[in-house]
């Protein structure tokens, strides 16, 4: 096995260990694949049936946060937040219908959200160029303004939101950024 | 401050509707529409944060910075012209002076818009160099621990993020790490004690977020393994040096974002 597989470090199961993930978590998960993805009555089943969420879970002791961009069919997000860290996640439950998973370990708490894509008319995408990364360039503006945008679900809805309109827009622009984000 | 790739992506489009066995044009030039456009991940993320920053947040137009490199050649001055015709700054762009190509992308759509092919030549994206890097970061008054004259810089510049574009070579990655780090501790001394531990402890704070594309992650590669080699290399000295490996798996869609506190 090479050494910096993810598996081989003590570190990486430690962490694993402390997001006390169990049954409950993976009920949570299949109810949540159960439901809609607010694109073409497709369901989010992709995300466990393509590994989407097992490999964000895999990748996230070295990341605070994942934002994971699945195109038409949304954006997923995982994060993890010490237990002692005061973030208005910790109010927060597993909720399948809002599409989001909180566990509350006893180190750590995990958050793994979907957001459906904003819809648009296929008729008015003009070039895919870009639309990933004017969602990117958006979330990042947002980011910018307040370093703290991921630690609250509401600011976190802002951020996604933005991002999000600013790929519609450009969807609908034959630049790899649209003009009109400027407005 | 975007570290990235900025490329001209030049797209062709066949007027030719119906081609049903897609022999219509082949061996021979067709007539329809060839666009100019600025791409490239690094500079297409800078220009979405500078429109999205200066429009919603009403941030200075200096605020967004990229850092990139373009060849001394037409492309590279589009690039540089048309970037600061946009209201954005162009000082963290480096024009090379050895004969190095600007990136250049092609594209060739049939005439429903699907892609047929096309050549992407990115070589100058392996410039960016980690000493460019660190000089851009050096400008933006980053090293707190250097003269006085910097550290007025730091309250007028201090990049509140930071956003590479993994096309960028694995070194630039690891200055850009360090840089990130070394400015997170200024007041603090970080222990340079090796254990498992302190070394991902620094990782997790270090990348804070990471965007991945699904289509590009998760379809074609079942792991992905994020490499510590440096660090298994040299246990003292490197303790948060890092890149991701991605075997089979093309980074222009990956872009990892450093926060500093």
């Amino acid at each position: 096995m090479e050494p910096w597989e993810l598996t081989s470090h003590e570190y990486w199961w430690r962490t694993i260990d402390n997001f006390s993930i169990g049954t409950e978590f993976r009920l949570s998960l299949e109810q949540l694949a159960r439901q809609d993805s607010g694109s073409k009555g497709r369901t989010l089943s992709f995300l466990v049936d393509q590994g989407v969420a097992q490999m964000a879970i895999n990748l996230l002791p070295f990341f605070q946060h994942l934002v994971i961009k699945c195109g038409d069919l949304g954006v997923l997000l995982a994060m993890r937040f010490p237990a002692d860290d005061p973030t208005a996640w910790l109010g927060e439950r597993s909720d399948a219908r809002r599409r989001q998973i909180v566990s509350h370990g006893k180190a750590e708490s995990i958050v793994i959200k979907h957001y459906p894509a904003h819809t648009i008319d296929p008729q008015a995408v003009v070039s895919v160029t870009g639309a990933g990364d004017s969602l990117v360039g958006a979330m990042l503006a947002a980011l910018a303004q307040n370093l703290s945008a991921f630690s609250s679900p509401e600011s976190l809805d802002g951020v996604i939101m933005l991002g999000q309109s600013a790929a519609i827009e450009t969807l609908q622009s034959p630049f790899a950024v649209s003009p009109s984000l400027s407005i | 401050m975007v570290i990235g790739s900025a490329a001209v992506d030049v797209i062709s489009q066949a007027n030719i509707i119906s081609d049903t066995d897609g022999s219509r044009g082949r061996h021979s030039t067709s007539p329809g529409t060839v666009g100019l456009h600025l791409g490239g991940v690094g500079r297409n993320v800078a220009e979405a944060a500078y429109r999205i920053s200066t429009s919603k947040f009403q941030a200075r137009p200096s605020a967004t910075v990229l850092v990139s490199s373009v060849g001394d050649d037409s492309l590279g001055r589009l690039l540089l012209e048309e970037t600061q015709r946009m209201g954005m700054r162009t000082d963290g762009i480096r024009v090379m002076t050895t004969h190095q190509r600007s990136a250049v992308c092609n594209m060739i759509l049939n005439g429903s818009g699907n892609l047929i092919g096309g050549v992407a030549d990115m070589d100058i994206v392996r410039s960016i160099e980690p000493e460019m890097v660190r000089q851009c970061i050096r400008i933006q008054g980053w090293e707190t621990n250097s003269q006085t004259q910097v550290i007025s810089h730091v309250n007028k510049h201090d990049p509140a993020l930071v956003a590479m574009d993994a096309n960028v070579s694995p070194d630039v990655l690891r200055a850009v790490i360090q840089h990130c780090n070394a400015a997170n501790i200024t007041s603090e001394s970080l222990a340079y004690g090796w254990s498992p531990s302190s070394m991902t402890a620094d990782i997790e704070s270090i990348f804070y977020s990471f965007f991945v594309s699904l289509r590009r992650c998760f379809t074609r590669s079942t792991r992905i393994d994020v490499q510590q080699r440096a660090y298994f290399r040299d246990q003292v000295r490197v303790n948060h040096a890092c890149h991701f490996r991605c075997p089979g798996i093309e980074f222009s869609r990956f872009s990892c974002q450093i926060c500093l506190p």
